[in-house]
């Protein structure tokens, strides 16, 4: 089972064009049904999916969270949405938006861009997020490889202030920080790493350092463009690792991160509902 | 060598040597390239090489031009904070054969558009040859910085390592509007920045570049066809714009 486990979705949001939009690649964002062709043809069955709108506008944020859970909604055993949360709002409103996505419309998990939102990791808002979602039991998950709010190290040091919190590192440092992050992973249990980032070297240097536990594929897709996610479905095709640990990375290992260990049961329930 | 579509490739950035971060032997390179079929790959030294061992560096580079010359070229270093040693080891360099000049800021210590390394830069004009500068890196190696270095050496051609890579996809694209003279190497980038470059019609402005050994040069092609698949816009990015940067320095 391959899983995608980073891939974006434009909602429809009310008062927002959607009908010729682009997006910062100038490339015509995807409908629904483009979304999910695109990953039926690059033989990906599951897929984390974060919002867009969110991270830059926070006027746009709750009706995005509204919209990607009607979306999702028909597709439960394929779609495991985040909702993003504008750190810096008051409190009162995190926890309601926090109860929302989490409490009610049952998403996964909480998605952030520290670049776009204006704060850094080590802002004291982002440690009220981090308890909010150790509250809820979910994951966060981070916008990485960008100084001066989300870099690699940056990372490191939000899994390593909050040990119960679950973190997920989005982009792996990217080109150059991945080497962070084998010391990061190695001691902390609560750091994960998705490989949409680091070069074909590192994505290698990381398995060979870390093991296919700690690893996930995902492609940073869904926003206009299939060969995004076929690109790194061919870097991860000439990894050199055993089958066994590259079907972990390819999907087992996320699937068991977001799920747990149970997580077929869970998928397989998912499917019969629909 | 594998039959790509129907243009013979040359590679803008490849790297050779024993390094602390990578490495890549001569004959791994050609395997690489046959597999992809990259007819000739222009290489420079790795890591500590860049930084500190740079003699050592253009000497590794040179014998391997010297017994591969019909599939490699190779550009010559030298640390700015090493002055007048410095410009006297890339005259040497490029006296000796080697086509242009790599510099990369990160590893050398310095900002990109810091003048440290006008000496340098002004030892490159008198060879008329282009001069790769690593991108992508914050504070440090920037796409504008980049620009910065081309409007003051407007003679000189100049090529973006790594096109700016990922998040400074915007900011490579802006710079080249001021520097006729500046070119996007495509290696450490996707589909994402490549589809915004044919958005902005900057075909003509980019060349290809595997990055050997962080990536694997037949995987990149392919990654890099899924965008820029007509013949013309292959053609253009695989050879002809290479060869207009390099004066035609790197063969037929």
């Amino acid at each position: 089972m391959i899983v995608d486990t980073h891939t974006h979705l434009r909602a429809p949001i009310e008062g927002v064009a959607q009908d010729g939009r682009k997006n910062i690649y100038g490339v015509a964002d995807e409908r629904i049904d483009e979304y999910l062709e695109g990953f039926e043809e690059n033989g990906v069955e599951a897929c984390w999916v974060f919002p867009l709108e969110g991270y830059r506008a926070d006027t746009y944020a709750w009706d995005e969270m509204e919209s990607l859970a009607r979306v999702c909604g028909p597709y439960p055993h394929r779609l495991f949405p985040f909702a993003t949360i504008p750190p810096m709002w008051p409190e009162k409103k995190v926890c309601e938006m926090t109860e929302r996505a989490l409490g009610e419309l049952g998403f996964y998990g909480l998605k952030f861009v520290n670049i776009c939102q204006g704060v850094s990791l080590a802002n004291p808002s982002m440690d009220r997020i981090a308890r909010e979602a150790i509250r809820f039991g979910v994951p966060v998950f981070l916008h990485d490889g960008s100084p001066e709010y989300c870099s690699a190290i940056q990372v490191v040091y939000y899994a390593r202030k909050h040990p119960e919190l679950r973190v997920v590192s989005g982009h792996g440092g990217l080109r150059e920080f991945w080497p962070e992050f084998i010391d990061g992973v190695r001691e902390l249990p609560n750091l994960q790493i998705c490989l949409s980032g680091p070069t074909q070297w590192g994505i290698q240097k990381l398995y060979d350092e870390l093991g296919p536990d700690r690893l996930m594929f995902g492609s940073d897709g869904g926003i206009g463009s299939h060969a995004i996610t076929r690109a790194y479905l061919r870097r991860l095709a000439r990894l050199k690792a055993p089958e066994e640990d590259r079907r972990k990375i390819m999907g087992i290992t996320g699937m068991r991160f977001l799920l747990g260990e149970d997580w077929e049961k869970v998928i397989a329930e998912k499917k019969n509902a629909v | 060598m594998k039959d790509t579509p129907g243009v013979p490739i040359v590679d803008a950035h490849v790297h050779l040597g024993e390094g602390h971060h990578l490495s890549l032997g001569v004959e791994d390179l050609l395997r690489q390239m046959d597999e992809a079929g990259v007819e000739r790959a222009v290489a420079c030294p790795v890591d500590h090489f860049v930084a500190v061992h740079n003699r050592e560096g253009n000497d590794l580079i040179l014998k391997a031009i010297r017994s591969h010359g019909d599939r490699l070229s190779g550009m010559g270093v030298a640390n700015p904070w090493l002055g007048e040693e410095a410009v006297d080891e890339v005259q040497r360099a490029l006296g000796e054969g080697l086509v242009g000049l790599f510099i990369h800021s990160v590893y050398q210590g310095f900002r990109l558009d810091d003048h440290i390394v006008d000496p340098l830069l002004a030892a490159v004009t008198e060879f008329d040859v282009p001069v790769y500068v690593h991108t992508g890196t914050a504070a440090q190696a920037e796409p504008f910085q980049a620009a910065e270095l081309a409007r003051r050496f407007s003679g000189l051609n100049f090529i973006m390592g790594h096109g700016g890579s990922s998040d400074y996809g915007e900011d490579a694209v802006r710079a080249l509007e001021f520097a006729p003279n500046l070119w996007l190497e495509t290696s450490r980038n996707g589909p994402a920045n490549y589809n915004f470059w044919r958005v902005k019609e900057l075909t003509s402005r980019v060349v290809f570049g595997s990055g050997a050994p962080e990536y694997i040069p037949s995987v990149e092609i392919e990654i890099l066809g899924d965008v820029f698949a007509s013949c013309e816009e292959r053609e253009a990015i695989f050879r002809e714009n290479i060869q207009t940067l390099f004066k035609g320095r790197l063969g037929s």
